[in-house]
């Protein structure tokens, strides 16, 4: 009937707290493995992901070759690893930019209002009014078929959805009390927006940055698939496993070693941000 | 005294769909330097919405505030931003008025550093200055303010309001949200503050004992309008209007008396009249030409302003000045 | 002395996310029919009292007591089911916020009426009009299809105490009932609490920080400091000879009408002190070496319970030294 939880809920138990702790240190951990891996693939790769070895093409994962041999004789492993520069990096790189300037376009179009806002708000409506994919591919298409062009493609075709959402809450940060104090004091839009105003949306940004990272992997690895983003040789995971559709019957390994990296991924990255927002509440 | 602030003949209505509220209605008030007003007045009563016109925090439909003579929306404008050293706010609630992401010693700098004063080391050495002064360890500097209790809450805010050297400090409720115990202590930090640097204070609260303990002179405010005016000791002691005889009966420590029921009628909510005195429909003294004349503030003899239409048939001795 | 209608013996309740009691085995009564009031400041365990005794810190408390018996029952050990009848029947609670006790989305009736079986609702509904009409909320038969964001504060919380009393309780648990409103609302909704109790013949567990307003209408008033009980008795005897230092801190310590203006009010210092005296040790300003070593036992003097080592010259050690501990800071 009456919401008596409110007031008993603030107190709540340890347990959630060091769950949650153990949570965030495996999740920095597994980041930065990754960001090890993207930046020196070097240390771990035990060939290189380039050189073509036709005698041993399209060998069973062994112990020479762990996840077995491409049609070029590459090591699938070695290019797996390579491959996180291009898929899970430049995935990366799409969320920060696309939630940065998202998270200041929207910061603005709340603060400001007006006519600012509308017009702001009436861009965002026309991308979000697109399906994602199809619009990241006639992008991608119109940029020139290379990583480069797919990548802005996935940054405008993501940063409406962070505009949005950061609006969203810089109309209720823009009432409360301490932005009023703050102007008081004397301080411009200009601070307030970055002092006060956008540091209070990190946390949800950053729930949903991590979530995204996920769904924009998919996405850039689903171009690639399509010939839209990475080009051969280039060991992107979406392209390998493009060029493994003709042998998918014979050689199970090509195609399914790069998926599961991307099933790895997608799903840490998905559970981490499920958990963050969860120890928010 | 020389007059410090001017609230002149000031309107101010807010709308929402068809309804209009008007928080303040032609309100005359002056502040000299180092005076302290206390604005008393329940919620509704269109206190806050003053404060925040005099902070520049909303604009005025029609009238004028000044500031040591010079118009408000000419020194909102000015560059330099000197009217925004001069005048200070404490609000009611401590934890809200602060960010929760900054340090306290963050959001006592913030204004030194908005207005280019010193340098981070100078900063540095003032914050723990303002922390001394308001009775605040130097450990306080480096904790959030989820860490820190409501009255050290209300004591970094007023740090922080003095951190400019202010002339006029706005305080808005600044106690109300606090433990019995704990105003006392944030009451006893102005009072020091007041005697020692001699700051002008307009102190709202909608509880007339805290009020009369600080105030110099006393403003009392019912549905957007001023009802009475005077210094501390009338209007506590010789009260004109009906209103304030109301308030402070509820304000008294007074065990239940027959005398005191009578009194509890005049706390119920009533709605505001569109036409004539807004308190007539609360009023015991009421007659039918209080419902229909626009009352209008009058100067009485020993300084006290009442806007009471019947103030001399109530007080056969109060003489007109 | 009758049979007490709740008889709470050595409560301790310690929140899951702190390693202090918030409460350290306090025990009280209340009889039938009258208002015993809870006063501290924040952070007393005054609320977490009134909670536990409604079973309402169930999931984030430790909750002991040797017994709490409500009517005779111990409802320490009731179940779920019974602590619904109980609550919905016997035990009447209200909140200090009334914003944030009210889900603004839903009509003021509709969620008052919740607890009640579908086929009571009518009958029930009639019942809440006349008591939403008792609380002095005019025109209650509309009042009651409005959403709650309609009402001013004051209106809020007295609805929330019509719906209170709906289930025509035995007990009222009110914490903080005032606290957020107007003083002028505040004397009006006091003023009807006592009405109601008389007419009702209704017990009441009143929290609060003011003892201004517990003074008009309880009977009987702990005071709790620091999560123990330090005095408790009868309200005006409490009031006017207060024994223990921190009483004659709260009474103090209120911006009174009748004080000098523009002195400082009463307030004390807060020190460190040690773990094992008296909890007050930390603020007390007539601090002797005992009390730092000791902590003294709840005892009966004259009519009201004391634990305070001094407490025989506390009234007049004060009195003495009224002008010279008024420093704050």
């Amino acid at each position: 009937m009456i919401r008596l939880r409110a007031k008993i809920s603030s107190s709540r138990g340890q347990s959630t707290n060091i769950s949650h702790k153990v949570g965030t240190w495996s999740f920095s951990a597994f980041v930065i493995l990754l960001l090890t891996v993207i930046f020196f693939p070097g240390l771990f790769a035990p060939y290189d992901p380039l050189e073509l070895d036709v005698i041993n093409r399209l060998q069973a994962p062994s112990k020479a070759h762990l996840f077995g041999t491409d049609e070029g004789g590459r090591d699938i492993f070695s290019r797996v690893l390579y491959g996180t520069k291009d898929s899970v990096g430049a995935s990366m790189v799409i969320v920060l930019m696309a939630s940065g300037t998202g998270t200041i376009l929207g910061a603005i179009a709340g603060w400001f209002g007006g006519r600012i806002d509308f017009y702001l708000m009436r861009m965002v409506d026309v991308f979000l009014s697109f399906p994602y994919l199809v619009l990241a591919m006639a992008l991608a298409a119109s940029l020139g078929r290379d990583m480069r062009s797919a990548i802005l493609a996935l940054i405008l075709v993501w940063w409406p959805s962070y505009a949005r959402m950061v609006r969203g809450q810089v109309l209720s940060i823009k009432e409360r009390l301490f932005i009023r104090a703050a102007r008081t004091v004397g301080a411009s839009n200009f601070q307030i927006l970055f002092w006060h105003i956008i540091p209070h949306t990190y946390r949800t940004v950053g729930v949903r940055a991590s979530m995204d990272v996920g769904y924009v992997l998919i996405s850039l690895t689903g171009l690639s698939f399509l010939g839209l983003g990475a080009q051969n040789p280039s060991p992107e995971w979406g392209l390998m496993i493009s060029n493994a559709r003709s042998y998918v019957l014979a050689s199970w390994w090509y195609s399914v070693f790069p998926g599961i990296a991307i099933l790895l991924v997608v799903s840490l990255f998905i559970y981490a941000a499920d958990r963050f927002s969860g120890a928010e509440r | 005294m020389a007059q410090l602030l001017q609230i002149l003949d000031v309107n101010k209505t807010f709308k929402s769909g068809n309804s209009k509220v008007k928080a303040c209605q032609e309100i005359n008030l002056t502040i000299g330097e180092g005076e302290v007003v206390g604005l008393v007045g329940e919620s509704g009563s269109g206190k806050s919405t003053l404060a925040n016109l005099v902070l520049g925090l909303e604009k005025l439909d029609s009238g004028s505030i000044k500031f040591e003579g010079v118009e408000l929306e000419k020194l909102l404008k000015d560059k330099s931003k000197s009217f925004r050293r001069e005048v200070q706010a404490v609000f009611q609630h401590p934890l809200l008025s602060l960010d929760s992401r900054k340090t306290i010693a963050w959001s006592i700098a913030e204004p030194l550093v908005i207005n280019k004063i010193g340098n981070s080391a100078s900063r540095k050495a003032r914050v723990l200055e303002l922390l001394a002064a308001v009775a605040l360890d130097e450990g306080t500097a480096s904790k959030y303010p989820s860490q820190l209790s409501g009255g050290q809450l209300q004591r970094v805010n007023i740090a922080r309001a003095l951190a400019l050297e202010p002339k006029l400090i706005i305080c808005d409720e600044p106690v109300s949200a606090l433990d019995v115990s704990v105003q006392a202590q944030i009451v006893n930090l102005f009072l020091d503050i007041q005697k020692r640097l001699g700051v002008a204070m307009l102190f709202i609260s909608h509880d007339l004992a805290v009020v009369r303990h600080i105030s110099d002179r006393i403003a009392v405010m019912y549905a957007g309008k001023i009802m009475e005016i005077g210094d501390t000791d009338d209007i506590c002691e010789s009260p004109i209007h009906p209103y304030t005889q109301a308030l402070l009966s509820a304000s008294t420590f007074t065990e239940e008396s027959d005398e005191g029921r009578e009194k509890l009628k005049l706390f119920r909510r009533e709605e505001v009249p569109q036409k004539g005195c807004p308190f007539s429909t609360r009023c015991p003294h009421a007659i039918a030409l209080c419902r229909e004349e626009e009352i209008k503030i009058q100067s009485f003899a020993s300084n006290q302003e009442s806007s009471c239409l019947r103030a001399q048939e109530i007080f056969p001795n109060l003489a007109k000045k | 002395m009758s049979t007490p209608l709740l008889s709470v013996k050595n409560l301790e309740v310690r929140y899951l996310s702190a390693t202090a009691k918030a409460v350290k085995g306090i025990s009280f009564e209340i009889q039938p029919a009258t208002c015993l009031a809870i006063v501290g400041e924040s952070g007393s365990g005054k609320s977490t009292t009134a909670l536990a005794i409604a079973r309402l810190l169930e999931n984030s408390a430790n909750t002991k007591a040797s017994e709490i018996l409500f009517e005779g029952k111990n409802i320490l050990n009731a179940s779920k089911k019974e602590l619904r009848k109980l609550r919905r029947e016997r035990i009447g609670i209200v909140f200090q916020d009334p914003i944030a006790s009210w889900n603004l989305s839903r009509k003021v009736g509709t969620q008052l009426l919740d607890a009640f079986d579908k086929s009571e609702r009518p009958e029930r509904r009639e019942k809440l009009i006349h008591f939403m009409e008792k609380v002095g909320i005019d025109k209650a038969a509309q009042v009651i299809d409005m959403y709650p964001y309609m009402l001013s504060g004051g209106m809020m919380q007295r609805a929330m105490i019509a719906g209170a009393l709906l289930g025509n309780p035995v007990l009222l648990i009110a914490d903080e009932p005032t606290s957020a409103l107007d003083v002028t609302v505040q004397a009006d909704l006091l003023h009807l609490l006592s009405e109601l109790r008389k007419e009702q013949g209704l017990a009441m567990l009143l929290v609060s920080h003011n003892l201004a307003v517990v003074s008009q209408i309880a009977e009987r008033t702990v005071v709790m400091y620091s999560g123990e009980i330090v005095e408790e008795g009868p309200t005006s005897t409490l009031i006017n000879s207060s024994k223990h230092p921190y009483t004659v801190n709260l009474i103090r310590s209120m911006p009174a009408m009748d004080q000098p203006r523009k002195v400082n009010l009463y307030t004390n210092e807060v020190r460190n002190a040690s773990s094992e005296g008296c909890v007050y040790a930390n603020r007390c300003p007539l601090v002797i070496p005992i009390c730092n070593s000791q902590k003294p036992e709840l005892q009966l003097i004259g009519e009201t319970n004391v634990a305070c080592h001094r407490h025989s010259e506390v009234k007049k050690l004060l009195e003495v030294s009224n002008g010279s501990i008024t420093s704050d800071s």
